[in-house]
């Protein structure tokens, strides 16, 4: 086609430019430019209150005066350092893992970083609760006074360090007499499951009333629970046959809990004459722990410990087991109805009342309570999507292959089901990190919480803002780090189609 | 675990004995598990008789017939010698309100937003993205805070309230005008509710009769004239005006007359909504990209208007997207209500606490709130399941 009159046609408006950009962005109609000028109009107005407030009348030294309070809380100050060791771990394992993760071709250290990961819950409890060691001697003398004086255990209630034992101990000979092929150590493993069972032998002859208040001696409850801990770790020996390197870790454990057991059973204390535990690490009861401290510590233990529990009540939900099934849907759905306050308010106020008289949680550990059965619900949603996500034609193949149903569940199912949903758990911790600010109302001294108390202090009266604002950019800068480094993670595996 | 074990006894029935059947083990399995849970709840029931014995209390629900002899700031009338049942039936309607008003603002709010995150203004779409992120990564509890504590109780007193207009704002609250019912205003009502009706019959009427006939009828003109029409005619053709506005004044310390939104009220109400529509905005975002670029070309290049494209092709598509998420977020607005106890709103969880505090029985007061709340998810839940249903079939 021609135009006659190309001279009428108006030259093309820049593209280019910073002149082309703000027409193309800010003004490209007339509706754009009214916009453009309003959003201005809003930003000058709020911004010009928010500097000359934060210039001229913010007392900032409401928060810089009280950083250490606000971190830390009530953690005793010749112990900070604890805390400084503890970060400085977890960045640590964090760097490696990260280094490990984008060096695809080294593979060697995972087994490590895994085991290293696996260990850090134990070390960074023990390193921010501290630990009380017995002594060599404590140890002597208690089992010398246990054995020769066995219902000191039940007259101190502590008759759970038997049973402990004794479940640690079946568990691992049945176990290793599934995996250890050699003779020799199976008659090794049995001398030592036959040396705990002999320290039994004492309080086993006295009598306690065991569940429907039955009198019975304590064999009976023993025995039972060392048969059924013995089935258990042989079925779940019988399961891991196949997989090598299983004798050296099995090796490891036994060499470990030997120790374990006997400490278990012999850390009571008897009036004053056989106790003499040093604190290794001054104990910190989780009670005074607060601040930016209780925070973080709330939100890590709650989706760490709820993790299993949200994988078993999504295998539960989905299981051919009618009751099973029944009781996981009333469960996740009853906790996912109610809000996370009412069942904070619950942990704190009906948990004492379903213990036995006489026993008493902390608080921080009754709340923590709460926030991992909320947090369980939560992920076994999460995790029933990803068991949906696996293919049937996986779990056939599986069972083809000869696997028995635990093994297709642990080996196949679960970490395909896991890996898609890595990304909405990594949502999940973000809001658990928020939702950790609930326990301020019942109570605890978390970071929101030890602000309302400096605001209260009388120098710092009035300095709601400020303290508001800092605890507001806290939460922020680790919600929005997480949000983003699972956004990165999200791109990585590939589990969501590009928008 | 098991995962539908397939029925292996089927290919040898003769010679599986019953312990190795699967039916037989999975019978087995859920008796055990039944046992087990069974010796759990006895363990704890039994405990739970014991603590309760030890403090004097019982599981009878009697006690909410006890004088409540504590004052209660707003809600329904309430007074001291209330009892308790009254006190929760108060907290439960606060909480209601505060719902109801919190998820028609937070999905007016919310849509705007998502579709300012969509436009094509630079500016416009990095100031509410902005405004989006921290309302995401911070808790809405220090969000709540921060409204009540450091804005709303820091604003000037009644004597220099900020004025706009009619409206007025202050420490004590929010003022605004009021609409007060006259003589006539309940014949005023009906034929404006009548009007309403019969307006959407004559619209639904008009459109079938024009998608029958292809005639245009102009339904959305003529059923909009009904709508307005009727209560504007009637307005001035009745004996004086329906209702009279009543504007709050100062008279002395106080104000008097229009009608006052708590700061409490404010602060929880405001603090939900722009927290719930920060994450609305986000799924409405997300539901308007779920729709094929395709179906938007098409329909502009069969000639539709930029409104019909938006209200006939892309809101009915995106809607079915953004229905579930949005169901997620009612529920959370509801289950976040809880923290109206932050700034002091007695809403059901403050009343329950309170009501615990002075009678001390947490079963009874704690399961019953439990299971108002619970009630109240599923209803909300129910609602959008049948709004989902409903777009469901509209699909094809």
């Amino acid at each position: 086609m021609e135009r006659a009159e190309s001279s009428s046609i108006k030259p093309p408006v820049t593209s280019l430019g910073v002149l082309g950009w703000l027409r193309a962005n800010l003004f490209s109609s007339w509706i754009n430019s009214l916009l453009t000028i309003l959003t201005l109009i809003l930003i000058y107005f709020f911004g010009r209150v928010l500097v000359i407030w934060s210039v001229r009348e913010a007392n900032w030294s409401a928060v810089t005066n009280n950083l250490g309070v606000l971190t830390w809380g009530r953690y005793p100050n010749t112990e900070v350092w604890r805390l400084g060791v503890s970060l400085i771990l977890i960045v640590l394992m964090g760097v490696l893992t990260w280094v490990q993760w984008s060096r695809q071709e080294n593979q060697r250290s995972r087994p490590v970083l895994l085991a290293g990961w696996l260990m850090m819950p134990f070390v960074l409890t023990i390193l921010i609760r501290g630990i009380t060691m017995p002594t060599f001697r404590t140890i002597i003398n208690n089992i010398g006074y246990y054995i020769v004086h066995p219902d000191v255990l039940i007259a101190l209630d502590q008759t759970w360090r038997a049973n402990a034992a004794l479940t640690l101990t079946g568990l691992l000979a049945g176990a290793s007499w599934m995996i250890f092929q050699k003779r020799r150590s199976r008659i090794l493993t049995n001398v030592g499951a036959l040396v705990v069972l002999a320290l039994m032998v004492p309080l086993s002859t006295l009598s306690q009333p065991w569940i429907f208040g039955l009198r019975t001696p304590m064999a009976i409850p023993m025995l039972l629970t060392f048969g059924l801990c013995l089935l258990i770790g042989r079925a779940v020996g019988r399961s891991f046959t196949n997989m090598v390197g299983r004798a050296h870790v099995l090796g490891a454990i036994w060499m470990i809990s030997l120790p374990i057991v006997v400490i278990v059973l012999t850390t009571f204390e008897v009036g004053n004459e056989a106790v003499d535990p040093v604190e290794a690490l001054m104990i910190v009861p989780p009670n005074i722990w607060s601040g930016i401290l209780l925070t973080l510590s709330l939100s890590v233990v709650s989706i760490a410990a709820s993790f299993p529990i949200g994988v078993l009540l999504a295998l539960g939900r989905r299981s051919s087991l009618p009751v099973v099934k029944g009781f996981s849907i009333l469960f996740i759905e009853l906790v996912r109805g109610v809000p996370l306050i009412s069942i904070l308010f619950m942990a704190q106020v009906m948990l004492p009342l379903f213990l036995p008289l006489g026993v008493n949680i902390d608080r921080v550990l009754r709340a923590m309570a709460g926030m991992i059965l909320f947090t369980a619900a939560y992920l076994a949603e999460i995790v029933r999507g990803g068991l949906q996500a696996v293919r049937n034609e996986q779990v056939e193949a599986a069972r083809a292959l000869g696997l028995n149903e635990f093994l297709v569940t642990s080996l196949v199912v679960l970490p395909q089901a896991l890996r898609a949903v890595i990304p909405p758990i990594m949502g999940q911790f973000v809001s658990i990190f928020k939702d950790t600010s609930l326990v301020a109302i019942v109570g605890l001294l978390d970071v929101l919480a030890v602000g309302q108390s400096v605001i209260k202090a009388r120098e710092y009266l009035g300095a709601v803002r400020e303290i508001y604002l800092f605890a507001g950019l806290f939460y922020f800068v680790f919600s929005y780090a997480m949000s983003q480094a699972s956004r990165r993670l999200e791109a990585r595996l590939g589990v969501v189609e590009s928008e | 675990m098991t995962l539908n074990t397939p029925k292996t006894a089927l290919l040898q029935p003769s010679r599986r004995s019953f312990w190795r059947d699967t039916r037989f083990l999975q019978a087995l399995a859920q008796i055990i598990f039944v046992i087990l849970v069974l010796i759990a709840g006895r363990w704890l029931v039994g405990n739970l008789l014991t603590s309760l014995d030890e403090r004097g209390l019982d599981l009878n629900f009697s006690f909410f017939q006890r004088t409540a002899g504590f004052g209660i700031g707003e809600g329904l009338p309430f007074e001291r010698t209330d009892t308790y049942w009254r006190a929760y039936v108060v907290g439960f309607v606060n909480s209601i309100r505060v719902i109801v008003f919190g998820l028609v603002l937070a999905t007016v709010l919310g849509i705007l937003t998502g579709i300012a995150l969509l436009s094509s203004n630079w500016l416009l779409r990095n100031l509410v993205s902005a405004y989006v992120e921290v309302m995401r990564n911070t808790p809405l509890l220090v969000q709540l805070f921060f409204i009540y504590f450091g804005i709303i109780l820091k604003l000037p007193s009644l004597q220099d309230r900020l004025t706009f207009g009619p409206f007025s704002l202050s420490n004590r609250g929010f003022y605004l005008p009021r609409a007060v019912p006259q003589e006539g205003s309940t014949l005023w009502l009906a034929l404006t509710v009548a009007a309403l009706v019969g307006g959407i019959i004559l619209y639904r009427v008009l459109l079938r009769r024009r998608i029958l006939t292809g005639v245009e009828t102009w339904p959305g003109l003529k059923a909009s004239l009904l709508i307005f029409g009727v209560p504007l005619l009637s307005w001035f053709l009745l004996s004086g005006s329906p209702y009279s506005i009543e504007y709050p004044e100062l008279v002395g310390l106080r104000i008097e007359g229009g009608a006052r939104l708590t700061p409490e009220f404010t602060g929880i109400l405001f603090g939900l909504v722009i927290y719930t529509a920060a994450f609305i905005a986000d799924i409405v975002r997300a539901g308007i990209l779920a729709v094929p670029k395709g179906q938007l070309e098409a329909a502009k290049a069969s000639g539709m208007t930029q409104a019909q494209v938006l209200r006939l092709v892309i809101l009915p598509q995106a809607m079915r997207v953004i229905i579930p998420p949005l169901t997620n977020q009612y529920l959370n607005l509801a289950k976040n209500s809880s923290l109206a106890v932050g700034v002091g709103f007695p809403d059901l969880y403050n009343i329950s606490s309170t009501i615990f505090n002075q009678s001390g029985q947490a079963v009874q007061v704690l399961s019953l709130m439990m299971v108002t709340y619970l009630l109240m998810s599923l209803s909300i839940s129910a609602v959008m399941n049948a709004l989902n249903a409903r777009l469901k079939i509209l699909e094809r």
